[in-house]
């Protein structure tokens, strides 16, 4: 059965007292940080998410920072992880976060605000950062699933290569 | 003789350049700068954002763009709103622009004009003309330039 999402439909992470708004359509699934295997990893996550029973995959399961920088260190206030979904041949990550909130933009009144074009070229990190929107009186940065586990590939390719460099 | 107003602005570290009177629209002072924030993964000279009535704009740190890195955030307490536009079709848009010290008001003529000193080329990429004022070569930013996409290269030449 195919499931179909309203555009409107975001979910929006909380990290350290930053928002991030993820398209609902592009959340696979928001689960408990107690079901995440937590090991220390050469990928720079923290650990490892089971899908299924026996033959699903294993999922890394990253820490971000408000810096959205990685971090291999959990803090207490991480409660949740967000599952990703892929897109063709990328591979699915989940990411830790303090609160999950499922929001219907057009019900809360919420507006999109382009990057402003100096914020656009970030240099070596493109950033997963697309769009901005005014909520509870803090700017909030909304990125597409894609685009984010993208931005985490890549961070996860530094972390390997400065590891390898020591 | 031709007068134009001008804004004198001073960054702090002994940075100081103008802009056209028509280009500083407004001054926010400390007490209104809860509504600045500061945004991930972005460029270390554009890494904050002021909301103005209701506006996301981003804010200019030039001595850090000076500096081609970071060295530390503004602590100062004053901020220019900058007006600008990119294409005359275009409409004008506001830019935040960290400033030291309230922007002086004053005149030009056209017999001030001069070039940049020597040791002041690291304001080219960012200037279109300089002037003479108090003894000091003062150049004119290229407001527009400030806060288009193109920055990012100079950002990274510096």
């Amino acid at each position: 059965m195919k499931i179909s999402y309203s555009a409107d439909l975001y979910v929006l992470l909380t990290i350290d007292g930053l928002y991030i708004f993820i398209p609902q359509s592009q959340i696979e699934s928001v689960e408990i940080i107690a079901d995440t295997h937590i090991t220390s990893t050469t990928t720079g996550a923290v650990g490892w998410f089971s899908q299924g029973h026996g033959g699903g995959r294993d999922v890394p399961v990253f820490c971000l920072s408000k810096n959205l920088t990685l971090q291999q260190d959990i803090p207490q206030s991480r409660e949740y992880f967000v599952l990703l979904k892929s897109k063709d041949e990328q591979a699915p990550v989940g990411i830790t976060c303090d609160e999950v909130e499922n929001l219907n933009i057009k019900h809360e009144e919420l507006f999109f605000q382009e990057l402003p074009a100096v914020m656009k070229n970030q240099g070596f990190f493109e950033s997963p950062i697309e769009q901005f929107l005014i909520y509870n009186e803090k700017v909030a940065c909304v990125c597409t699933g894609e685009k984010l586990t993208d931005y985490i590939h890549t961070q996860s390719q530094h972390y390997i290569e400065k590891r390898t460099d020591y | 003789m031709a007068k134009n107003r001008a804004w004198l602005l001073n960054f702090g570290k002994g940075l100081n350049a103008a802009v056209a009177s028509y280009e500083m629209s407004q001054i926010v002072l400390s007490s209104d700068l809860h509504d600045l924030h500061e945004i991930p993964c972005m460029p270390h000279y554009c890494n904050e954002v002021f909301v103005f009535q209701d506006t996301i704009l981003p804010v200019i740190d030039i001595p850090n763009l000076l500096e081609g890195d970071r060295l530390m955030y503004s602590r100062h307490d004053i901020l220019g709103l900058a007006a600008y536009q990119t294409d005359p079709s275009q409409p004008v848009r506001l830019g935040g622009i960290h400033l030291a010290g309230m922007p002086l008001n004053i005149f030009v003529e056209d017999e001030q004009m001069c070039d940049l000193e020597p040791d002041q080329e690291f304001w080219r990429p960012i200037s279109h003309a300089c002037f003479r004022y108090e003894n000091q070569a003062i150049p004119i930013l290229n407001v527009p330039l400030l806060f288009s996409e193109e920055l990012a290269l100079i950002g990274a030449a510096v």
